[in-house]
């Protein structure tokens, strides 16, 4: 593990599907504990970058660094680093809630896992479907069964894609405490959502990609700064300031 | 025939052709639609070989009759109402037309792959028949009679009650039992049922009933099965009695549509149930999900395993061994499935045992060949159980974007993926051989053969498949949620076949060079070695297949 790195490192990112330009020239940086929020409208880039950085997708153009290892030349040691979870939960139909952890267990080789599974568990209240098979959680309590999955491995960065879809409003609460309290403990957070609230109570910095390209980066006040609104402008309202006054897509001088 | 739903369907079969043709630039297809061109090429080369005179021999005939006719009618039965595509539900049961109507549209497809099946059989037997027009016109009417006795079956087991449905299904089953072990002892010779069944003690158990031994020992039974297998092809040669047949078989082919389409029950409802009944059953196929429901929603959960071999990648091993062992029923199935495969297997080695005893004279090296023989069939069984073990891509398929995440290589991966149902397929067999010698022992070589072969057509089997499965799953997830056509299931049954001719070939060629007995061996060592190797390059290109998936079209 390369400790000095930032968690996540994108730089001149991009990727392209024959003559569709998805991402283009996209560089930013998740350093230790911080929570970044993904933000832009449908067929922005978010899932495409979130999955290029997961090693899924491989860049056109670019190198992406996760704990300082590059995903393409790396890939293992990579994926040691961080947990990625996907906007559409699909478990496997025919383990039990438990089981599914065990399987995490024994793939990233956690010592001691099963010690850990109770605290697990009862934060995100799944203590009474432990033995439940998946095919009948519902929508929701997936999500929080892959939230369990991906916060057993303790990795130092959490991609997550659409994380709140689904859960009723204890869940949604119950699930920023426990990444507020993971990202005070040095996880970082990489979350994209169209929930537009929700990351700007929860992120410590806002990317927003508009048709592939960057248009700002940096904390809410950073951003508000360079697109001239004022100081108690939300996330909603920079969010449309900077995506249709840049209907040219030249992004805003960037905050870092 | 209603003109729109002529339209509809030229316009649906023009559409499908075209995006056939178009699916041919893709690497994928067109590797399988060149394995098909070259499997049936391959027939079609050696279609004068005297192998293929056995297969239209009167009994193999009226045999596969019997199952295209048992098979027609259990189809039917169990699905309990007629399969349209789901469109069709909206759009045609909504519409001005008469059931009559949409059921002739609902046989089309089926009178085309009539056609096509026919045209196949003529091109690879023509030369192997005496009539083989008429036999050809006779085939692809006895088939269209299959389709509307499964049609009938359908719409009739619809009208039933639950209760009567699985009675009906029970008496099916033993009918048609009766006739298999009939057909067989006429036809084959083999009795199948034990002869303490026809003693006088055990027939009282029966007692009114008819009985085997009765049906089997009817005059008006046994005249009657006696001239239709012993009936000389020349005797066809006469002028009327291909008219007769011909004249037959197209009676029956109108006189079956004219039951069904006469039929005064409501197809409609039972339809729609049908239909959406095997439309989810196709989505949870698709998605990799199981296909039966489990009742209980709370399982005890399994303990963490300890063994190493279950760490890192062997955790998939772990996983699909823990979905397997919830998968009873599939297990069950293929058991059964064995059990009877084997057992026809066993039936013919203790015929030949028991002729042999008898006093019937074989060549030491005609023994040997059976032996080989039996063995070749029991490595076919691989071909049927490989489906039945869905602990692979094909369950997996939904859960690549999760795998690719994890910290292991894809080469690693993919024998993972491929290992449990290639243990399930080897212990079956094993099951298979120890049953095989418990009629007779076999030679040291041949169980050595199989000891060290059928690992290797275990694997190449399921490494092909799972490309396959692979494949699909990249297409659904990236979001062309199409199931696999029959045409992409043929052409991988054809790659399934093809895989193994480099090392048949190899093995033939190198044998054929090395004189004296060692010959077998040596050339069983080359087969061996070029399969493992053929096998190690599809388990390269599984992995290199994973490691390039990208959801390409869900660009958010």
């Amino acid at each position: 593990m390369k400790d000095d790195a930032p968690v996540i490192q994108v730089e001149h990112f991009s990727k392209s599907y024959a003559d569709f330009s998805a991402v283009r020239d996209l560089s930013f940086s998740v350093g230790t504990g911080e929570i970044v929020g993904l933000v832009g409208a449908n067929g922005a880039g978010k899932t495409t970058t979130l999955r290029a950085i997961t090693g899924i997708l491989r860049p056109t153009a670019g190198t992406i660094q996760v704990g300082g290892y590059d995903i393409g030349q790396e890939p293992i040691a990579a994926k040691h680093q961080f947990a990625y979870i996907p906007d559409t939960i699909h478990p496997y139909d025919l383990l039990t809630v438990t089981e599914h952890l065990h399987f995490i267990a024994l793939a990233y080789r956690i010592k001691d896992a099963e010690r850990k599974y109770d605290a697990l568990l009862d934060e995100l209240e799944l203590a009474d479907k432990r033995n439940e098979i998946a095919s009948s959680l519902s929508r929701g309590m997936l999500q929080k069964l892959s939230l369990a999955c991906a916060f057993l491995r303790e990795p130092r960065v959490v991609i997550l894609d659409e994380p709140l879809t689904g859960l009723d409003p204890r869940g949604i609460r119950n699930i920023k405490e426990s990444i507020r309290r993971r990202a005070a403990s040095g996880t970082a957070f990489l979350l994209s959502s169209h929930l537009l609230v929700l990351v700007e109570a929860l992120c410590d910095q806002v990317l927003i990609l508009h048709r592939g390209q960057k248009m700002a980066f940096g904390s809410l006040e950073e951003i508000r700064k360079l697109a001239t609104l004022h100081a108690e402008a939300s996330l909603e309202d920079v969010f449309f300031a900077v995506t249709e006054r840049n209907a040219d897509s030249s992004p805003l001088a960037k905050a870092s | 025939m209603n003109g729109a739903l002529t339209y509809l369907w030229l316009a649906l079969l023009k559409r499908r052709a075209f995006y056939l043709a178009r699916s041919l630039r893709r690497p994928a297809t067109l590797i399988g639609f060149a394995a098909l061109a070259f499997l049936t090429g391959i027939l079609f080369h050696y279609r004068r070989a005297d192998a293929y005179s056995q297969l239209v021999r009167t009994e193999s005939l009226i045999g596969g009759a019997l199952l295209m006719l048992g098979g027609a009618v259990f189809k039917g039965f169990l699905q309990r109402g007629l399969v349209f595509e789901p469109p069709d539900i909206e759009f045609l049961f909504t519409s001005p037309f008469t059931q009559r109507q949409i059921i002739f549209y609902r046989f089309l497809p089926n009178y085309l792959f009539a056609v096509a099946q026919s045209l196949v059989f003529y091109l690879l037997f023509e030369s192997h028949l005496k009539h083989p027009m008429l036999t050809t016109v006779c085939l692809m009417l006895f088939q269209i009679v299959c389709f509307h006795i499964a049609a009938g079956a359908a719409i009739f087991s619809g009208t039933l009650s639950e209760q009567a449905h699985y009675r009906c299904q029970g008496m099916l089953l033993c009918v048609y039992l009766i006739i298999t072990l009939l057909y067989l002892r006429i036809a084959w010779d083999l009795h199948l049922v034990p002869s303490f069944v026809s003693s006088s003690l055990f027939q009282l158990l029966f007692y009114p009933a008819a009985n085997l031994s009765d049906i089997g020992n009817a005059p008006i039974i046994g005249h009657w099965a006696l001239h239709l297998v012993n009936t000389n092809p020349s005797v066809l040669s006469n002028v009327w009695q291909p008219v007769a047949w011909l004249i037959v078989f197209t009676l029956g082919a109108a006189i079956s549509l004219g039951f069904v389409l006469r039929t005064r029950s409501d197809i409609f409802e039972t339809a729609l149930a049908t239909t959406s009944r095997i439309a989810e059953k196709r989505l949870k196929v698709r998605q990799g999900r199981a296909v039966t429901a489990i009742i209980e929603n709370e399982l005890p959960s399994r303990t963490l395993p300890r063994l190493p071999l279950f760490h890192g990648v062997g955790a998939i091993i772990w996983k699909n061994l823990v979905i397997a062992s919830r998968s009873r029923r599939d297990i069950i199935l293929a058991a059964g499935f064995t059990l009877i495969y084997t057992g026809l297997l066993i039936a013919l080695r203790v015929v030949l045992h028991r002729l042999m005893a008898e006093g019937g004279q074989l060549p030491e090296r005609d023994l040997h060949d059976f032996d080989n023989g039996i063995a070749c069939m029991l490595v076919g069984l691989v071909f049927f159980l490989q489906r039945s073990f869905a602990f692979d891509f094909r369950r997996d398929g939904q859960h690549l974007v999760g795998f690719r995440t994890l910290p292991v290589s894809a080469l690693a991966l993919a024998f993972a993926e491929i290992s449990v149902p290639t243990l399930f397929c080897l212990a079956f067999q094993a099951i298979g051989v120890f049953a095989l010698m418990l009629s007779g022992r076999f030679e040291w070589f041949l169980l050595l053969v199989m000891l060290l072969g059928f690992p290797a057509v275990a694997l190449a089997l399921n490494s092909v498949w799972n490309l396959h499965y692979l494949l699909a799953a990249t297409k659904r997830a990236g979001g062309k949620a199409e199931s696999a056509s029959s045409v992409t299931i043929l052409m991988v049954v054809a790659l399934s076949f093809l895989v193994f001719y480099p090392a048949g070939w190899a093995a033939i060629t190198v044998g054929r060079r090395v004189p004296g007995p060692i010959c077998e061996s040596v050339g069983f060592g080359v087969w061996l070695v070029v399969q493992y190797a053929v096998d190690f390059c599809l388990l390269l290109l599984l992995a290199k297949l994973f490691r390039r998936f990208e959801v390409s079209d869900e660009v958010q």
